[in-house]
C-alpha cells in the first residue's frame, strides 16, 4: 500500500496567485512558457524539499495585488497499487505520520492535510517556512468569497520525512556536472561506495602493478620518472623518490578519476564527447539508480518509502524517437512523478487523466485537467486516438476546430493555408473531425479542460443542429453557442453548401482531375469530360459524397486556384479563429 | 536494557505477556512500577506502534518516564501522561471533529471554576438575590456544592438531555447550563470536559477512535484503583470491545482519590467483567530488606511488612577506635563493595552512586572528607537548594548586609539585619546609615567590609583576608570556638568566590550572589560519587547502601537535644528512624570510641543511647 499527494493548493507563489492542482501517480504538466509549470514544481519543493532558494521574487506580486505570505497545502491520501484510494493508511504510514497528522472524518477516507507557510522574518532578516497540520481540508472557496488559504493553520508540526524524499531534476541537468559535483545524486552515490579493507588492498595492489607496468613499458614515462628523481638531490630530502601514477592511486579518490564511457556501434566515447541529449538523459538515469538504491534499503528495513520526483522537461535535447521512450522509463521509477514538458510525444503517451495544462486566462495563471469521470471508455478511446493521431500536438493547440466529417478534415487546412498565409501547423490550429455530429461532447470537454479555445464547424440538418446545441449546453462550458459554432446554411452539409455557394465549376474541375487520368483512351476521356460537364447539382452532390476522402483537398485547391472568394461560412469560421487568438469571444 | 535485572518469576511472567488484557493486583513495594516499565520496554521492541501509559499525576508520569529503559525515539513511541494530558492531546489533534474551537482555554484551577460559578449565579436572577443575602461562608459552601454537582455530571458522562430527567434539583441544572454557556462564550472548557469531550469524540467518530486504537497497540493504566467513571469510559470508548491489550495495575487497598468520584470497582469489577483479563497478584515486598526493616522495627515498632519482604539485606553496627578509624573503616567498606561489583540483593553493579553516608550534622564529615580525598574515592555533598548557611553570627550579618548592598530595596532582609544588629528598623535606612549606628566593634567592622567591596569584585579576596586578620585579634576577647566558626565561614565564602571567579571573565558581586544561590559555585556540584548528606537533607530519598556515621551519644542524639529532653528527644529518635529507612538494602552504623575536641584532647564516647540494646 502506498500514498499519493492527491491535491496541491498554492497561494501567492511566483505567478501562481491561487490555484489547486490534483495529482496522479504520474502527472504531466503542459502549457506554454511562463504558464507556471516550473513555479508549480518549485512550490512542491518548498513544501517537501530544500527551500533555501526562496527570495522576495518568489512572493506573488502584480499591479493590483501582492502577498506577504506564501501558502502551500498538500493533501496526502492512502492508495493501493493501482492508485485507488483506501480508507486508512497502512501500518507503516500510520506509524510514520502518527495520529497527530492523520485526519479521519466519519464515513470518509483518511488523509493528511499539510500546510507550509513562508513569511519574511524581520527579526532574522530571513525567510521562514513553518509547517502545520490543518484541522481539516477546507473547501477551495466558500461562495467564491472566502478561500482555503484563509482557513486556520492548525497545529505546528513538521512534515519533512526522510521516507518521503523530494527530488528535483531541473532542465539544466548534465551528467558531466554530476560527476564533478559531490552534492549531485551521482556524486552522493559515488561518495558512499564502500569496499571491505581486503578489497581496497587488492584493488590498490592491482592499481600499483598497473601503474608500474604503464610506466616501465613507456620510455617517455620512464624518462620523466628518472629525470624527476633529481628533485631528491636538489631538495636534499630523504624522500623515497618520485611516483608517476597514470591511474588513480587510492580508492578514496575514485570520484576524481570517475568517468563514464558510452559505447555505440561506432566505438566508445567519453561522456564529454556526447551531446547534451545523452548527458541529460544519463543524469536522469542516475537519479533512477539513486532512488532504487534508497528504495531497496528501506524495503530491507521494512519501512515506508515514497519519493516525490519533479522532473523539468525530461525531453530536453533529445530527438523525438528517444522522447517516446522517456515516459515508459520515468513511469518505472518508484514513487510519485510530476513531469513538466513541451514534448507532444510525452503528452501523447500519458494517460488523459494524467495531463494538466497550465494557462493564463488574462487575469492569472490557472491549471486545467480532463475530468475523466465525465467520459465513458468509448469517449476516452476516441480522444486518445485523436491524440495519437496528432502525435500529441493537440495538447499544445492554440485552437481546435471540431467538425463532423472527412471532407472538412481535408478541405479546411487547405483553405486555412490560403487564408492565413501560413500552414495550420504553423499557426497552431488543429482541425479535428469527430466522426459524426453526436460525438462533439468529449472533445469539447477535452478542449475546455485544457483551456484550449475551440469552435465547431457544423452541418445544419435539423437533427444535427438540435444535437450540437444540446451537447454545447451539457458541456457546461460558459461559451454561448453562437460564439462557438458556425452552422452551415439551413439543411446543408459541407458538400451541399459548396454547391449552393456556386463552386460547381471548381467541383467539376476537381472531379475531372480525378476521373480523366483514369481514362485509357482520348475518346474515353473526352466522353467523360462531357459527362461531367453535364452533371446537374444532384449528380454533382452524389459524386463527391460517394467518396468523400478523395475530394475534400482537391476541391479546396480548385477553389483557391480559381481566385474566387472563399466560401462565406469558411470565412466566418476563420474570422472566429482570428478573434480567438486575440482572446476575444466569438 | 543490557543491565541485568533480578525479576522474580512472577514479575517476569507479567513482563513477558504480550497480547490480551491483564490485571495486576500489586501491593506496596511489590515492584509494580518496575514490572510496568520493564513490560513497556519489552513491548517497544515487539511493535512499531505506540504504547499508551496512563497515570494519575504528572509526578507519577515523570517518574515512570525516568525509569524507562533508554529506547531510541522513546518519546515518539510512547505516550506517558495523565488521563487529562492524553485527552488534551487527542483534542488538540482532532477536537475540531466535535466542533471544538481551535485552541480552547482550559480552566484547570478550582479557583477559576469557582469564579465561573459565581458568574453563572449572577446571571441567573432568580438565584442571585438569594445568593447575595448569604454570608461569605455560605456563599462559598454553595459554590463548591454547585462545582461538585457540575463535576459529577461530567464525570458520569451524562449528556445534557439526560440531565433534566435524572436530576430533581432544577436550579442546579439551570446553573450547570449557564456555566456551560459561559465556558462556550469564553472559548473555554473545564478540566472535566477534557475527558467528557474525548469520550464524545470517540463515540461520535468511530474512524478516529479506530485510528487511536491502531496507534496505541498497548494500553497500560497505573494505579488503576484510582479510576473514576469518566476515565474508565474513555478507556472503553477507545478500546470499543475490539482492543484487548489493556493492562491495569493497582492495589485495591490503596484507593486514595475517593472524592474525585474514583472507585476501585472500575478496576476490580468493571474491568474484570468487560475485558476478562488474566489476573496476577504481586504481594512480595522489594522496597526494603529484612535486615533494615527489622532494625527500624526495633527502633520504633510500626506496621512494616517484614513477612512479605523478600530480600535479606545487611544491618551492622561498627565501633571504631577514633574518628580516623571510623573514616578508614568507611572507606574500606566502600572499596570492598566497589571491588565486589555485584551483590544478589542489589540491582546492577554496585557503584559509588548507590552509596550514601549520613550524619547528624555536617561537621561529623570533616575527617571522612580528608580520608575520601586521600583514597581517591569520589564524593559530593547533597545540598538543600538555595544559598549557603553560615554558622557564625558575624558572617550571617555579613550575608544580610551583602544582600542589602546589592539590593537596597530588599526590605525583608534589611529588617532581619536590623534585628541582628539590635537597631530599630526604618524603611529609609541604608548600609552606610547602619554603619554609623552600630557600636559593636566586630559588627561595625563586618558592615564596613561589606561597604568596601567593589562591585566588580576586584578586592573581594584582599578585603576578606583583612577581615580574617581582624577577627584573630585577641583584644576582641572572642570565644575560641566562635573565632574558628567565623574563620571557617569566611573561608567558605572565599572558596565560593574562587569557584565563581574561575567561571567568568566579567565578574560582578551581583552575579556572584546569583551563582551562589543557584548552587553553581559549590565546590562539589557534580552528582557522581558517594553522597554525603545530613539526615535532614536526605529526607524522601533512598539509597541501596547507607552508612550512618557518628552514632555516638551526644552526636546522635545531639547534645543540645539531650539537654532539653522531651519533644526534642522524640524528634531525635524519629531522625534516626528516618536515617535507617533511607537504606533499601544495606545499613551500617559506625561510631568512634574517641573524639578529638577543639582544644586538642580526646574524649571517650559511648554508643548512641538509642542503639544500646542493639546487640550484635
Amino acid at each position: 500500500m502506498q500514498i499519493l499527494i492527491k491535491s496541491v493548493r498554492i497561494y501567492g507563489f511566483r505567478g501562481l496567485q491561487n490555484v489547486e492542482i490534483e495529482l496522479e501517480p504520474i502527472t504531466v504538466l503542459t502549457g506554454m512558457n511562463n504558464s507556471g509549470k516550473t513555479s508549480f514544481l518549485k512550490a512542491l519543493q518548498v513544501a517537501l524539499g530544500n527551500r533555501s532558494f526562496i527570495s522576495q521574487d518568489d512572493f506573488f506580486a502584480s499591479d493590483k495585488d501582492s502577498v506577504d505570505e506564501i501558502i502551500i497545502d498538500l493533501k496526502i491520501i492512502s492508495v493501493d497499487g493501482d492508485g485507488n484510494q483506501l480508507v486508512t493508511f497502512s501500518e507503516n504510514w500510520e506509524v510514520l505520520f502518527t495520529e497527530e497528522r492523520i485526519v479521519h472524518e466519519s464515513g470518509q477516507e483518511a488523509y493528511l492535510p499539510l500546510r507550509t507557510v513562508v513569511t519574511f522574518d524581520e527579526l532574522n532578516n530571513a525567510y521562514k517556512a513553518q509547517q502545520f497540520i490543518l484541522n481539516e481540508w477546507p473547501d477551495f472557496s466558500i461562495k467564491g468569497k472566502h478561500f482555503w488559504y484563509e482557513s486556520y493553520n492548525g497545529k505546528k508540526r513538521n512534515f519533512r520525512f526522510d521516507e518521503i524524499p523530494f527530488f528535483y531534476m531541473d532542465a539544466q541537468r548534465d551528467i558531466i556536472e554530476d560527476i564533478k559535483n559531490r552534492a549531485s545524486y551521482l556524486g552522493k552515490m559515488i561518495s558512499k561506495i564502500k569496499y571491505s579493507p581486503q578489497d581496497i588492498e587488492d584493488i590498490e595492489d592491482q592499481i600499483k602493478i598497473l601503474n608500474e607496468k604503464a610506466v616501465s613499458s613507456s620510455s617517455v614515462l620512464s624518462n620523466i620518472k628518472t629525470t624527476l628523481k633529481e628533485l631528491g638531490t636538489a631538495l636534499d630530502s630523504h624522500s623515497e623518490g618520485v611516483d608517476i601514477t597514470p591511474f588513480t592511486k587510492k580508492i578514496r579518490d575514485l570520484n576524481k578519476g570517475f568517468s563514464i564511457y558510452y559505447t555505440d556501434n561506432k566505438g566508445s566515447f567519453p561522456m564529454e564527447y556526447h551531446g547534451m541529449g545523452t548527458r541529460s538523459w544519463s543524469s536522469l538515469l542516475t537519479l533512477k539508480s539513486f532512488i532504487s538504491i534508497l528504495d531497496a534499503s528501506y524495503r530491507e528495513k521494512g519501512e515506508a518509502f515514497f519519493p516525490i520526483i519533479a522532473i523539468e522537461e525530461p525531453e530536453a535535447h533529445l530527438y523525438p524517437n528517444a522522447q517516446k521512450k522517456l515516459y515508459q522509463q520515468i513511469s518505472k521509477i518508484g514513487g510519485q512523478k510530476i513531469i513538466s514538458t513541451h514534448s507532444p510525444c510525452i503528452a501523447a503517451l500519458a494517460k488523459l487523466e494524467e495531463v494538466r495544462n497550465f494557462y493564463n486566462n488574462g487575469s492569472g495563471l490557472l491549471c486545467g485537467q480532463i475530468n475523466v469521470e465525465e467520459l465513458d471508455s468509448e469517449d476516452k478511446r476516441k480522444i486518445k486516438w485523436k491524440v495519437i493521431n496528432s502525435r500529441g500536438e493537440i495538447f499544445f493547440s492554440k485552437a481546435i476546430v471540431l467538425f463532423e466529417g472527412e471532407t472538412e478534415e481535408q478541405a479546411l487546412p487547405v483553405f486555412a493555408d490560403h487564408y492565413f498565409g501560413k500552414t495550420a501547423f504553423e499557426i497552431g490550429v488543429d482541425f479535428v473531425g469527430v466522426g459524426g455530429y453526436g460525438n462533439y461532447l468529449p472533445f469539447i470537454r477535452f478542449a475546455h479542460a485544457l483551456a484550449i479555445p475551440w469552435c465547431i464547424f457544423s452541418d445544419a440538418e435539423p437533427e444535427t443542429v438540435k444535437s450540437v446545441k444540446k451537447q454545447i449546453k451539457s458541456s457546461l462550458s460558459n461559451e454561448r453557442e453562437n460564439e462557438v459554432v458556425v452552422f452551415l446554411d439551413d439543411g446543408n452539409n459541407f458538400e451541399r453548401q459548396l454547391i449552393d455557394d456556386g463552386y460547381t465549376k471548381e467541383i467539376k474541375d476537381a472531379i475531372k482531375n480525378k476521373e480523366l487520368s483514369k481514362c485509357k483512351t482520348k475518346q474515353h476521356a473526352k466522353a467523360k469530360q462531357a459527362e461531367i460537364d453535364s452533371y446537374d447539382n444532384k449528380e454533382l452532390y452524389e459524386t463527391i459524397s460517394e467518396i468523400k476522402t478523395q475530394y475534400g483537398a482537391v476541391i479546396a485547391e480548385e477553389i483557391i486556384k480559381s481566385g474566387k472568394q472563399l466560401p462565406p461560412k469558411i470565412e466566418v469560421l476563420f474570422k472566429k479563429i482570428e478573434k480567438m487568438f486575440k482572446g476575444e469571444k466569438g | 536494557m543490557s543491565q541485568k535485572i533480578n525479576l522474580s518469576d512472577k514479575q517476569r511472567e507479567i513482563v513477558l505477556v504480550e497480547d490480551g488484557p491483564i490485571y495486576v493486583k500489586a501491593s506496596a513495594g511489590s515492584g509494580k512500577t518496575r514490572v510496568l516499565t520493564e513490560r513497556i520496554g519489552n513491548l517497544l521492541g515487539k511493535t512499531k506502534r505506540k504504547i499508551l501509559a496512563l497515570t494519575f499525576t504528572n509526578k507519577a508520569a515523570k517518574e515512570m518516564k525516568e525509569r524507562l529503559p533508554n529506547f531510541a525515539d522513546i518519546n515518539k513511541r510512547l505516550f506517558v501522561g495523565t488521563f487529562h494530558g492524553f485527552c488534551q492531546y487527542v483534542l488538540e489533534n482532532h477536537g475540531n471533529l466535535i466542533g471544538l474551537p481551535k485552541a480552547p482555554h482550559i480552566f484547570e484551577e478550582e479557583s477559576d471554576r469557582i469564579k465561573l460559578i459565581e458568574q453563572a449565579i449572577e446571571q441567573t436572577p432568580s438565584y442571585s438575590n438569594d445568593y447575595k443575602n448569604q454570608n461569605k461562608k455560605e456563599q462559598q459552601k454553595f459554590c463548591y456544592k454547585v462545582l461538585s454537582f457540575i463535576s459529577q455530571v461530567k464525570r458520569e458522562c451524562m449528556l445534557e438531555e439526560e440531565l433534566l430527567n435524572k436530576n430533581k434539583n432544577e436550579n442546579f441544572v439551570m446553573l450547570f447550563k449557564t456555566y456551560q454557556d459561559i465556558l462556550v462564550s469564553q472559548n473555554a472548557i473545564d478540566f472535566d470536559d477534557l475527558l467528557l469531550l474525548v469520550y464524545k469524540l470517540f463515540i461520535q467518530n468511530p474512524e478516529t477512535a479506530s485510528l487511536y486504537r491502531r496507534t496505541y497497540q498497548y494500553i497500560c493504566v497505573d494505579e488503576a484503583q484510582d479510576l473514576n467513571n469518566a476515565q474508565y469510559q474513555v478507556v472503553l470508548a477507545l478500546t470499543n470491545g475490539k482492543h484487548k491489550n489493556v493492562m491495569m495495575v493497582g492495589d485495591p487497598n490503596q484507593s486514595i482519590f475517593g472524592f474525585n468520584g474514583s472507585s476501585p470497582d472500575f478496576m476490580n469489577k468493571s474491568f474484570v467483567e468487560d475485558f476478562k483479563p488474566k489476573i496476577f497478584e504481586l504481594k512480595e515486598n522489594y522496597r526494603s530488606s529484612q535486615a533494615v526493616l527489622k532494625a527500624a522495627e526495633k527502633l520504633i515498632p510500626s506496621s512494616n511488612d517484614v513477612v512479605n519482604t523478600v530480600i535479606k539485606g545487611i544491618f551492622e553496627i561498627h565501633k571504631a577506635n577514633n574518628e580516623e578509624g571510623e573514616a578508614g573503616w568507611i572507606c574500606d567498606k566502600i572499596n570492598e563493595f566497589i571491588q565486589q561489583g555485584k551483590h544478589s540483593d542489589i540491582e546492577g553493579d554496585i557503584t559509588f552512586e548507590k552509596i550514601a553516608i549520613l550524619a547528624r550534622n555536617k561537621y561529623v564529615f570533616n575527617k571522612l572528607e580528608e580520608t575520601l580525598n586521600e583514597r581517591g574515592i569520589p564524593f559530593y555533598y547533597k545540598m538543600t537548594p538555595g544559598g549557603i548557611k553560615f554558622e557564625s553570627e558575624a558572617i550571617n550579618i555579613f550575608d544580610l548586609a551583602f544582600r542589602i548592598k546589592l539590593n537596597p530595596q530588599d526590605n525583608l532582609h534589611c529588617r532581619r539585619l536590623c534585628e541582628l544588629l539590635e537597631i530599630k528598623y526604618d524603611k529609609t535606612i541604608s548600609l552606610s546609615g547602619l554603619i554609623l549606628k552600630v557600636d559593636s566593634e566586630i559588627k561595625n567592622q563586618v558592615l564596613k567590609t561589606v561597604n568596601n567591596l567593589a562591585n566588580d569584585g576586584r578586592n573581594v579576596k584582599v578585603t576578606l583576608e583583612k577581615l580574617k586578620n581582624f577577627m584573630k585579634n585577641k583584644d576582641l576577647k572572642l570565644d575560641d570556638n566562635e573565632v574558628r566558626m567565623i574563620l571557617n565561614d569566611i573561608d567558605e565564602i572565599l572558596k565560593h568566590w574562587f569557584n565563581y571567579a574561575k567561571m567568568t571573565d566579567k565578574k560582578s558581586l551581583q552575579q556572584f550572589k546569583n551563582a551562589m544561590a543557584l548552587g553553581q559555585t559549590h565546590p562539589l556540584t557534580q552528582y557522581n560519587g558517594v553522597t554525603l548528606s545530613t539526615v535532614h537533607t536526605m529526607k524522601g530519598q533512598e539509597f541501596d547502601i547507607i552508612i550512618l556515621m557518628g552514632v555516638d551519644d551526644e552526636t546522635f542524639p545531639d547534645y543540645r537535644a539531650i539537654r532539653s529532653g522531651g519533644v526534642e528527644m522524640v524528634q531525635e529518635k524519629n531522625n534516626l528512624y528516618v536515617a535507617f529507612t533511607r537504606a533499601k538494602r544495606f545499613l551500617f552504623a559506625v561510631w568512634p570510641q574517641k573524639r578529638l575536641m577543639p582544644w586538642g584532647d580526646s574524649k571517650d564516647r559511648k554508643i548512641s543511647r538509642f542503639l544500646e540494646n542493639f546487640t550484635l
